[in-house]
């Protein structure tokens, strides 16, 4: 029988029961909304929150007449979690086609092991736009595009050694790149957004974002054509002479700016066989000119020969002990401490003129002149001209050379120092020196940066130490004629003339000494050539150096290219032979000195 | 007939349509917001989806009139051939190839676009026929009937497998016992012998019961059995007390397992906090109520049992549901009474209601 009051008690007892229930529910409501544990409260940022990084730009690096030469893009990276891929083969149909790769590559990649694999680093950024969209409508599964910055060279392999490369992090690894690295780095930026789990960006604004800054940019003193240029004749040089490699650097006599610094080698290669001529024992084979590793015109220290007399010569111009017109009788060797010392061909004893002496390299002519001067002294000069002394540039990799100090010099110091033995030096230091000749006796630091440019467009000059006179006016006129010597017939170099035009300048030609070894490589020397242009007024100065050449020496290797880098920079620049710049491609000069077609004039210098 | 006169007083019939319809809408809302960045990602129409959801309401919405004009008599009358019909199809959805089988279990039957979950039909056939069984049976000869029956169904339910609702189903099965004056030693008996088998087979495995006691630690099984249960607590807590906004939140982006079914409840708590999912527990709270209070007050034994069978069967559910998802209980994989998305659930529970309903405008009750 149904009894309707049991029926009431039961439901209250079920009500009971109820309430009991529905209490537990709503106690653990509120324990779970209100009281709940840390990592639960902080699990939703965790999982759910992406951060990207946004490439702040590196600066770019500009040639003195504004020609991009290193500039930085935004692009895509295409990134796959293989993992999450279940039909490979399609995700690969649709991606080669986007991104222009082979369908077989991209399934390679789609198909790594783990679940990280870079199907292309580099994508411009509308084809990253695109595959972005696919990969959030689930066309293109486990497909992340990332943004990132690709470092751009305009001129290609041009001037490498000097500007530099950057590292797989962005970061510059050597050359102005590596120098400049603070000024030129930009600042990455980062957005935080949430992603649902389907990877869609979920809409409005980021949880946080920080804009990413760019660097500040550079604009170097190279003259983009004359760089080129220089490396053209030196790369042509280098393949006709066999030469393992070699630098040129010309420079602004005025302000010290490098307009160009080419560096090149050309390495014997691999499986190389000797040659078979006379006194060569070095391989002669060679690969193609290329860009060279370190930049040789600051980074190669090596015995520079005959280059080395204007110490010499300039030091004794100065304490009086010879005059432009005086003379030495030269005799054929000299024997110091047991050595000889003899010039490049032999001949009789005989009375020179110090522009002789100079014009044919002589070298026991210049010994003779340099034990009247004293060890002091010599070393002295060499200091002065800045050559066991950093040039200022700061060059990633520079060195300065070594010279001993007196107290070290061997009895037979005072016969191999004066020619260029016995010591390290570095193309730019000779070439400074040099710029000093040039320059009526005033060193100038040489220059690379013109000045840095800030992402708002603010251009600040760069700040380089002053001048400062080395060589007294007269002496310094003196030392130009001397020079100029160097180029006339029956001297070392009259391949470095230049038709119209007065050329001053030096060559050098050294033995190589062996690596591991003492002595000295027979046949393996370097070849140089140090000048200034025009002489009677030097607007420009330069330096070549070729590394074991064949033939051997400055004045057949070296002056040649010197030669024809001249050519053309002084038509480049319209510079008269009096010295007139007529161009205005070269740096007005700073003030303090009378302008006349944008470039201080010295008088003619006798 | 004091009581109904007090009844009367306050529109309770009225009170629980709007509750009904309440709880429709917050649930169509929040499978909106729980679905449409997922939906996004297809690239399915949103809308799509909504109509989707809003057929079904429609479908229950005429499924809750049909049952509220016929008269109660006649749905009992004809409860043995709806409860034929549902376990034939509760045999029918085992057989492979006829039913769908989603995530290893074979529930449903695919019909174009709309799935069909015979389970759900099973506990609205045995609610009314259990009615019609107790009023026919002494205290004595209902027992045997019963049981079968409810061993036969959840059995059935349990193969599927479906553990939630076959916890239902039993739960139907020992409240008709309950409900038809069984004595209360008797029905203890029962009762702990049922739940002692069902436990015993729930743990079976290792992996069941590691699978079953996950929520007791969820945290540490955070990233296999526990990782729905941890998005869920992550979804309450990020909520707190006036919630995050409708659509701003992990278990809105897909972070959460079957958001818009199972676990809306989470989402409820996230978007809308404690304040919103208080109001629909209460809802549900209130609407059972309703159906226990009824059920006193009514005449007719068929009628009170009904009431009582499908009173049960709404809290269970409910406490089953929302046990789950706040992490007192494990997870057993059944929707929230007329919030969750799913179209057999959701017409099986208007079919209930209209069934309800039609006793209570029988009874004149909310008739002004």
């Amino acid at each position: 029988m149904f009894d309707s009051t049991l029926h009431r008690r039961r439901i209250r007892l079920a009500g009971a029961v109820s309430v009991v229930a529905i209490g537990l529910l709503l106690a653990q409501l509120v324990r779970v909304t209100s009281f709940a544990g840390s990592n639960y409260q902080t699990l939703g940022s965790s999982e759910s929150q992406v951060a990207t990084i946004l490439p702040g730009l590196r600066g770019s690096i500009y040639a003195r007449n504004g020609q991009l030469m290193a500039t930085s893009v935004l692009r895509d990276e295409i990134i796959a979690d293989p993992m999450l891929i279940s039909d490979k083969p399609k995700v690969a149909g649709v991606l080669s086609k986007l991104l222009g790769i082979a369908e077989a590559e991209v399934l390679a990649k789609l198909s790594v092991a783990g679940g990280y694999s870079v199907v292309d680093p580099q994508v411009k950024v509308t084809v990253g736009k695109r595959v972005a969209a696919l990969a959030g409508q689930n066309v293109l599964p486990g497909i992340n595009v990332e943004p990132v910055e690709a470092r751009k060279y305009p001129m290609g392999q041009t001037a490498e050694p000097v500007i530099g490369r950057i590292g797989s992090q962005g970061q510059g690894v050597f050359g102005i790149e590596y120098q400049y690295q603070n000024v030129l780095e930009g600042k990455d930026g980062k957005e935080v957004r949430s992603v649902a789990a389907n990877g869609l960006p979920i809409p409005g604004a980021p949880i946080s974002y920080v804009a990413p800054k760019p660097g500040s940019s550079i604009t170097l003193t190279i003259d983009p054509a004359l760089q080129y240029y220089a490396e053209q004749a030196l790369a042509g040089e280098i393949q006709s002479t066999r030469a393992l490699g070699g630098t040129a650097v010309v420079m602004d006599v005025a302000t010290g700016q490098i307009l160009a610094m080419a560096s090149l080698m050309a390495p014997a290669p691999t499986g190389a066989k000797y040659a078979s001529l006379p006194n060569q024992p070095v391989y002669a084979q060679r690969s193609l000119p290329t860009e060279s590793w370190i930049n040789q015109a600051v980074g190669y220290a090596y015995e520079p020969g005959s280059v080395a007399k204007i110490a010499t010569f300039t030091a004794a111009l100065q304490d009086g002990i010879i005059t432009p017109t005086s003379t030495e009788v030269v005799p054929d060797h000299l024997t110091i401490d047991g050595s000889n010392f003899h010039d490049a061909e032999v001949h009789p004893t005989q009375t020179m003129t110090m522009q002789q002496i100079l014009a044919q390299s002589s070298n026991v002519g210049t010994i003779m002149i340099a034990r009247k001067l004293g060890a002091q002294r010599l070393a002295q000069s060499f200091k002065r001209f800045g050559w066991t002394e950093p040039t200022g540039l700061l060059f990633p990799g520079e060195t300065y050379g070594y010279m001993k100090p007196t107290y070290l010099w061997s009895p037979t110091a005072i016969g191999s120092m004066p020619i260029g033995q016995d010591q390290l030096v570095t193309p730019l230091q000779i070439l400074d020196s040099y710029n000093a000749i040039a320059n009526g006796g005033i060193m100038t630091a040489p220059k690379l940066l013109l000045g840095t440019t800030s992402p708002s467009g603010r251009f600040s000059a760069a700040s380089y130490p002053g001048s400062r006179r080395i060589v007294p006016a007269n002496v310094d006129a003196e030392m130009i004629n001397l020079l100029s010597g160097v180029t006339g017939q029956n001297a070392t170099a009259p391949a470095a003339a230049i038709p119209g035009y007065v050329v001053a300048g030096k060559t050098g030609t050294s033995q190589k000494a062996y690596h591991n070894a003492s002595g000295y490589q027979p046949g393996a020397f370097w070849g140089t050539f140090v000048g200034m242009v025009p002489a009677v007024h030097p607007v420009l100065s330069a330096i070549v150096m070729l590394d074991q050449p064949t033939p051997i020496y400055g004045g057949l290797v070296a002056a040649p290219v010197f030669s024809q880098i001249m050519r053309y920079a002084l038509q480049r620049y319209s510079i008269t032979p009096t010295g007139r710049v007529l161009g205005n491609l070269l740096p007005s000069v700073p003030a303090g000195g009378g302008k006349a077609g944008g470039r201080v004039h010295r008088g003619a210098v006798g | 007939m004091m009581q109904v006169q007090r009844l009367q007083r306050v529109n309770w019939v009225r009170v629980g349509n709007w509750l009904i319809i309440s709880l429709l809408t917050v649930g169509i809302i929040m499978d909106l917001a729980a679905s449409y960045i997922g939906q996004l990602g297809t690239g399915n129409s949103v809308a799509g989806l909504v109509s989707h959801e809003l057929l079904w309401v429609v479908v229950g919405g005429l499924v809750f009139f049909f049952f509220r004009a016929i008269d109660f008599k006649r749905v009992i009358q004809l409860s043995p051939l709806l409860l034929l019909g549902a376990m034939g199809l509760l045999v029918l959805v085992l057989i492979p190839g006829v039913g769908v089988s989603v995530g290893g279990a074979s529930r449903w039957f695919q019909a174009g676009f709309i799935q069909v979950q015979p389970s759900e039909v099973i506990k609205l056939a045995l609610v009314l026929f259990f009615a019609r069984l107790v009023t026919k049976r002494t205290q004595t000869t209902v027992i045997a009937p019963v049981l079968l029956l409810t061993i036969i169904c959840a059995g059935l339910v349990l193969i599927e497998p479906d553990m939630g609702t076959a916890i239902i189903v039993f739960t139907i099965g020992m409240a008709s016992l309950f409900v038809a004056q069984v004595p209360l030693r008797k029905l203890a008996l029962l009762g702990v012998l049922g739940i002692g088998l069902g436990v015993g087979a729930a743990f079976s495995s290792a992996y069941r019961r590691l699978r079953l006691l996950s929520f007791l630690n969820p945290w540490r099984y955070r990233l296999d059995f526990a990782y729905q249960e941890v998005q869920a607590l992550n979804a309450f807590a990020s909520g707190k007390v006036v919630g995050t906004g409708l659509g701003n939140g992990l278990a809105n982006w897909g972070y959460l397992p079957n958001a818009q079914t199972d676990f809306i409840l989470a989402v409820i708590g996230q978007d809308l906090g404690l304040v919103g999912a208080l109001m629909v527990v209460l809802a549900l709270a209130s609407l059972i109520w309703l159906i226990f209070r009824l059920s006193m007050e009514v005449n007719g034994e068929g009628e009170k049992i009904f009431l009582f069978l499908f009173g049960t069967w709404i809290l269970v559910q409910t406490f089953l549901n929302v046990g789950a998802v706040i992490g007192l209980l494990p997870v057993t994989g059944v929707p929230l009474p007329l919030v969750s998305a799913g179209g057999s659930s959701t017409v099986a529970t208007l079919a209930g209601f209209g069934v309800v309903s039609g006793i209570a405008r029988k009874a004149g009750i909310g008739r002004g």
